[in-house]
């Protein structure tokens, strides 16, 4: 707990200190605005436009993704770890806390856009909650398998270009799911098969994380 | 405290570390001398822990700590100096006046809030080696310290290394320079081609 914690410190330390972030957000507004205004939106095909913001989030967390592999691959810190025997496993847990926390205001950011942008109706306040919260699940599944990528990635000679290749696709199941639950958060039915779907997802990621996050970085 | 057999580590199909053997006992200071690319570095790296060598053993004994000085700084270069040494103080369970008393005997504290990128070569050796001070481990592997640094801090070094001979630690560095190495150190172990020579 304790070497997790000092881990977290750290890693909030280098979000602060790198300047990325904000990338994110730009990258996710300038989607948003191509999305709205770049292509025809009909206005009543309400079910085709929740995918618009789950895609500029998607695509923004790339951003953070490649922050996330340059900050270890710079300075071959991850080789700090390995030498002073820090279990990697609450590496990882500390990278996708951290990302996690990172993926929430980003996601409110996107809904925001979303509701700014796009022609549809302000939802009451307990939808606009609902839809918020989508960021828990969502944050879940995604910010595991942005860190399984990274490290997958974190040797590669391009290592930028293989993080995105192999995010993308990953990510198809995470779009599924988010898309389907912010259209039933807003129109009012279920959503508890797509959280399930999200959740599922979440523990594969965190699962293969713990398991596999030592074996990535060894040299 | 710490034993090597028949190491060997390669890179692909090519061989940078062939066969190397020795020890590193408490107190005494070893250098490793050869020449550029005779497997000094690699041998350095899996002692370390940081690669797994692909033949032979090695042996450390129970709940002793290395660590090592290596070319690359290992740390967060868009972290301040002092940044990367509390995450290890954190990790090694030090208190902040350990930090204080590194970053005074290397004589960066003026520098502790500069950003790892922004150090120069020496700055950069003078962090590494505050580092080490502050973890005190029980095997200081250090790979060609003196690289980068002014008159003033080699015989800052010299003194560390005997210091840290002088309450037991074991010291292994790697040397080009046969008079340094043989000045400083008890006993030297030769690598030539991947290959050690006692």
């Amino acid at each position: 707990m304790k070497i997790w914690f000092a881990l977290v410190v750290n890693e909030l330390r280098l979000y602060r200190a790198q300047r990325g972030l904000q990338f994110a957000f730009i990258l996710a507004l300038a989607l948003l605005g191509l999305f709205r205004f770049g292509m025809p939106v009909d206005g009543g095909q309400s079910n085709m436009l929740e995918v618009f913001p789950i895609v500029a989030y998607l695509i923004a967390n790339l951003q953070l993704l490649l922050m996330a592999i340059h900050w270890e691959s710079d300075g071959h810190a991850y080789r700090y770890y390995a030498m002073s025997r820090v279990p990697m496993s609450s590496l990882f847990l500390a990278k996708t806390t951290v990302t996690f926390l990172a993926q929430l205001p980003l996601w409110i950011f996107c809904c925001a856009g979303y509701l700014l942008f796009f022609p549809v109706d302000t939802p009451p306040t307990s939808t606009l909650g609902a839809m918020a919260f989508t960021a828990v699940p969502l944050g879940l599944a995604l910010a595991p398998a942005g860190q399984l990528i990274a490290a997958i990635a974190q040797h590669s000679v391009q290592r930028n270009f293989l993080a995105i290749a192999l995010f993308l696709p990953l990510c198809l199941p995470v779009l599924i799911a988010a898309t389907g639950r912010l259209t039933a958060v807003i129109t009012g039915a279920d959503s508890m098969r797509y959280d399930a779907l999200l959740i599922a997802t979440a523990l594969v990621f965190i699962g293969a994380g713990n398991l596999v996050f030592a074996y990535l970085f060894e040299e | 405290m710490m034993c090597f057999e028949h190491l060997g580590r390669r890179y692909g199909a090519y061989w940078a570390l062939e066969d190397a053997s020795g020890t590193a006992e408490g107190g005494k200071i070893t250098a490793l001398t050869g020449d550029n690319g005779s497997g000094k570095s690699t041998l350095l790296l899996c002692l370390a822990n940081i690669l797994k060598p692909h033949r032979g053993s090695l042996q450390i004994q129970n709940g002793v700590r290395v660590h090592l000085v290596a070319h690359h700084p290992m740390a967060y270069t868009d972290l301040s100096i002092v940044n990367n040494l509390e995450l290890s103080a954190l990790l090694e369970g030090k208190d902040k006046s350990a930090i204080a008393d590194a970053l005074d005997y290397w004589r960066i504290a003026d520098l502790k809030e500069k950003t790892l990128k922004t150090l120069s070569r020496g700055q950069m050796q003078r962090f590494l080696l505050a580092r080490a001070t502050l973890t005190k481990p029980d095997v200081l592997l250090l790979d060609e310290p003196f690289t980068g640094l002014d008159h003033r801090s080699e015989a800052l070094l010299q003194d560390f290394v005997r210091e840290e001979a002088a309450r037991g630690v074991a010291v292994l560095f790697s040397e080009h320079d046969a008079r340094r190495a043989k000045f400083l150190s008890h006993r030297t172990i030769r690598m030539e081609n991947g290959r050690s020579r006692p």
